[in-house]
């Protein structure tokens, strides 16, 4: 009787186990099954969108209930085969540019739109100042020798240095001074 | 005496000026979208004048099918479903299905405007409340719920639950929730039936009384707006 009762509680305690694995054989943190390429578009996707309804919040590491159907809609989406691009032009159309971070263009707000353009032109403005400058002293150096080897007088040791100091002395006690 | 080599300084700060005045003008291009920010902040919501109107598309009436309603029940409302009505699968009213809705519309008709989620938890206390108005004052007022943020499945598995048979729809891309200027899920505007704002409410409204007395308030200006004409 005993061992009756002793193998009838290993048999409940195996198909407990056999059915508990079938039940959670789904991970909870992939529910649908992904693999794992097709969980690494999913995060990547994730990383590009951001929580429409809180202040800076990645996707990725939001918690509200609206971060999470987006992440289902994420994985829903790519077992259907969308591409990131696909998955990302939906959420525009279904939630708006909001989910790409973007502060509204207006108000105080536009500062953040005109800044990049302004650092760009500026930096711009910067590069050409400083081209010119480089090359105009550029051709300043190398402008007495060139006087010096059309005037036929002999390279002093002073007009080849870089110096236009230097240079410059050179040239006064040549004209006599 | 040859001046090439002095001529350098004069050019070097012509050059320097010019830096110098790229940079002010750029700064003053900051300032100047700045200080306009500043006194152009963006518009206060609607809260009255004209509502705006807005163009959407009614979601299917179609129920879902049981493999897709029954975990997306579970995803909004646990498994609990104590929100739900007996019978989910119930088909929803035909003659708001998938149709292009616009405000302009309903002119001549008061109108309740609701904003909501199916991701929203106090939506759920408020929804019952709506549908149990617009089954009281159908004919006299028209409801019109947008859905923000959502997605297809879990809006339509939300209107199969609370039985929603007044028309609904996606506004997609926010589009009229940015331009009513809302703040969050949910909040509900009265209009009249000459298309103006007669009062709104932040969030869920909490009791049926306080229903009621909105939508009086909304008929009775509807009656005085129309016999002023």
């Amino acid at each position: 009787m005993k061992k009756a009762v002793f193998l009838a509680l290993i048999a409940i305690f195996l198909f407990s186990a056999v059915a508990f694995a079938q039940d959670g054989g789904t991970d909870p943190n992939n529910p649908r099954g992904l693999t794992p390429e097709q969980q690494a578009l999913a995060k990547e996707v994730q990383m590009e969108l951001w929580c429409p309804i809180c202040q800076g919040v990645r996707l990725d590491v939001c918690e509200q209930q609206v971060c999470q159907q987006m992440r289902e809609m994420i994985d829903e989406m790519i077992l259907a085969g969308n591409s990131k691009q696909e998955i990302i032009d939906e959420f525009i159309v279904q939630y708006g540019v909001v989910v790409l971070g973007e502060p509204p263009k207006e108000g105080v707000n536009l500062v953040a739109w005109i800044m990049p353009l302004a650092l760009m032109l500026a930096g711009l403005g910067f590069a050409v100042w400083m081209s010119r400058k480089w090359t105009q002293a550029r051709r300043e150096e190398t402008a007495p020798s060139l006087a010096a080897v059309e005037g036929g007088a002999p390279l002093s040791s002073a007009a080849s240095v870089e110096d236009d100091y230097l240079a410059r002395v050179e040239q006064e006690l040549e004209e006599g001074y | 005496m040859s001046q090439t080599p002095m001529s350098t300084e004069p050019k070097q700060r012509q050059g320097g000026f010019g830096l110098l005045a790229l940079i002010a003008i750029v700064g003053a291009i900051l300032v100047a979208v700045f200080y306009y920010g500043i006194l152009n902040p963006p518009s206060q919501r609607a809260s009255s004048g004209q509502a705006p109107d807005f163009s959407v598309t009614t979601y299917s009436s179609e129920p879902l099918p049981p493999d897709v309603l029954q975990p997306a029940l579970v995803n909004l409302f646990g498994n609990s479903e104590r929100y739900c009505v007996d019978d989910v699968n119930k088909p929803r009213p035909a003659e708001y299905d998938s149709i292009p809705l616009h405000l302009s519309d309903f002119r001549g008709t008061p109108v309740v405007l609701n904003f909501w989620a199916s991701w929203c938890v106090t939506c759920k206390e408020e929804q019952p409340l709506l549908e149990s108005a617009w089954r009281r004052y159908k004919g006299q007022v028209m409801f019109i719920g947008l859905s923000h943020l959502d997605q297809d499945k879990n809006a339509r598995t939300w209107l199969q639950c609370y039985d929603v048979t007044y028309p609904n729809a996606p506004d997609l891309g926010g589009k009229a929730y940015n331009t009513y200027r809302v703040q969050g899920v949910p909040e509900t505007y009265f209009i009249d039936a000459d298309g103006n704002i007669v009062d709104y409410y932040v969030g869920a409204i909490p009791n049926g009384g306080i229903m009621d007395q909105m939508i009086q308030k909304l008929i009775q200006a509807s009656t005085s707006s129309q016999e002023s004409q």
